[in-house]
């Protein structure tokens, strides 16, 4: 292991208390190229990031159900595609309970790896793979998330009514 | 551990002081440093190092001579299309080998990135490579000399070459990397398109998988261009940046001119040039993209035919919109086992 060179800048407060009413309903993550964020910033919902340095940062923890967008890390073995970040937060089981749907994005150059990690997540969290987009997504990708997201959340109200 | 001595001031300064090999040329009498893959700049140096030495292949490995039976069906005009269209692509990538990835390491923000482009340079020259080995699996050596004729001979080809390789010996680091990213992700895509269009019809579908291994390098190179690229931009003025913007979206739109001249004279012929065109498209807003800018081209434009897209990426279809009600491939607790190697849960 080499050694940490990473500027440690201040943690700041834990991320929970960034949320103090409770975590959005769109969770995300996005590496340092930042383009998951720049398609999210374009949805009109606000979203929690998943910290790009768990260790050096704090954890993120969802309190209600949520829908997450990942980008694929791509062209290499399965077990590389989803980003060992998002893995981190999925592997709290409080997390993963809250996990409903997940939208990816990645690049069709990469062939039958296009999108992997959302395969992999939806595989694994039993959830629907919501929306696949490439790389920062497209004017009409973003209005099919944003009013897919709309109506997913309305019917899951709905849902969440018949069963009480 | 009593025999580690600690840097002193004065090390660490020296070190601080010296210079990678490419600025020997503006500072020689600067200390030169070795690469010290021990201490990380960026991130992304290290994980696309990674991608692109797990991504390495060699034509040799894949099995081009059985598409001998189906280049011996195919039309002359189809099999001179082909020796043409690879020709072209040959250019491109003789061009980002031996100029194109190399101009970029005096650019270089990291000392990684200096070794990451010299990885990304000798894949474009086996990519430039692989295409001779298509030559010599299936054609003659009158027919691959024909094709080389033509390609010197060809002015759009000449000219679309040179529009990119003048920015490359150019002064600005940040054109260098647009006119990069708009080579590897809207030139090439118009050759890219015959063979995944030939595999539609199960003809050379073993070189269209090479082709598909030369399409995932190209993904990781465009990303990291454009990575690199907005990280420069950001340290730039408002001014320059709106300067280096307009300048992309000009030189898009010059190479996409080209780009339909060049291309229908090859694809005219046999009817594909409307497709090509929308592929080519489709692919410049991704060069964009790679580049952090907005899309020139509206959805409409891009609609690539979907059995050219499913070619590139079997996933690609609507049946991965669950929004718009045609996914029908998504039943909730029905999912595939992973492996714990696949994820440590």
């Amino acid at each position: 292991m080499g050694p940490e060179t990473i500027a440690r800048a201040d943690p700041g407060p834990p991320l929970e208390t960034l949320w103090p009413e409770g975590t959005p309903d769109l969770v995300l993550f996005s590496s340092t190229s930042q383009n998951t964020l720049r398609f999210v910033d374009r949805l009109d919902r606000s979203a929690a990031r998943i910290p790009l340095r768990p260790r050096i940062e704090s954890r993120l923890r969802a309190t209600q159900p949520f829908v997450l967008i990942v980008p694929t890390y791509g062209g290499g073995a399965r077990s590389g595609a989803v980003p060992k970040q998002v893995a981190g937060f999925l592997n709290d089981p409080n997390n993963r309970n809250l996990l409903r749907g997940v939208i990816t994005a990645g690049n069709t150059n990469f062939g039958e790896h296009y999108c992997l990690a959302g395969a992999v997540i939806a595989a694994k969290c039993r959830v629907p793979e919501l929306y696949r987009f490439e790389l920062l997504g497209t004017d009409r990708d973003v209005e099919r998330v944003n009013d897919g997201l709309a109506r997913f959340w309305a019917e899951a109200a709905i849902r969440e009514k018949d069963n009480k | 551990m009593t025999t580690t001595t600690n840097p002193t001031t004065a090390g660490l300064s020296a070190l601080a002081a010296s210079i990678t090999p490419p600025g020997y040329r503006t500072d020689p009498s600067a200390p030169l440093r070795p690469i010290n893959w021990n201490r990380i700049i960026d991130d992304k140096d290290p994980e696309v190092w990674n991608r692109l030495t797990a991504n390495f292949w060699l034509p040799e490995k894949v099995p081009l001579s059985n598409d001998i039976p189906a280049w011996k069906r195919m039309t002359q005009e189809e099999r001179t299309l082909t020796m043409r269209v690879f020709t072209g692509l040959t250019m491109l990538d003789t061009i980002q080998a031996t100029v194109g990835e190399i101009s970029q390491i005096q650019d270089a923000q990291t000392e990684h990135e200096e070794a990451v482009y010299t990885n990304i340079a000798f894949m474009q020259a086996v990519h430039a490579r692989s295409y001779s080995s298509v030559f010599s699996t299936l054609a003659s050596t009158p027919e691959i000399d024909d094709a080389y004729q033509w390609a010197v001979g060809n002015d759009l080809l000449q000219e679309r070459s040179k529009k990119v390789l003048r920015h490359y010996y150019g002064n600005d680091p940040l054109k260098r990397k647009v006119a990069s990213t708009l080579l590897s992700s809207l030139l090439l895509y118009a050759g890219f398109y015959l063979p995944l269009h030939f595999s539609v019809h199960a003809t050379l579908t073993n070189t269209a998988d090479m082709v598909r291994l030369i399409l995932r390098d190209k993904a990781v190179h465009g990303y990291y261009s454009g990575y690199k690229f907005q990280r420069g931009l950001e340290t730039k003025t408002q001014a320059e940046q709106e300067e280096i913007r307009g300048f992309t979206y000009t030189l898009l739109e010059e190479l996409y001119e080209l780009e339909l001249e060049y291309s229908g004279a090859l694809y005219e012929p046999l009817g594909l040039m409307e497709d090509v065109a929308v592929f080519v498209r489709y692919n410049a807003n991704k060069a964009l993209m790679n580049l952090g800018y907005p899309e020139r081209f509206s959805a409409l434009e891009t609609e690539v035919n979907p059995e050219i897209l499913a070619a590139l990426s079997p996933g690609s279809n609507e049946n991965h919109d669950f929004f718009s009600g045609s996914g029908s491939s998504y039943i909730i607790g029905k999912g595939e086992d992973t492996s714990d190697e696949d994820w440590d849960f």
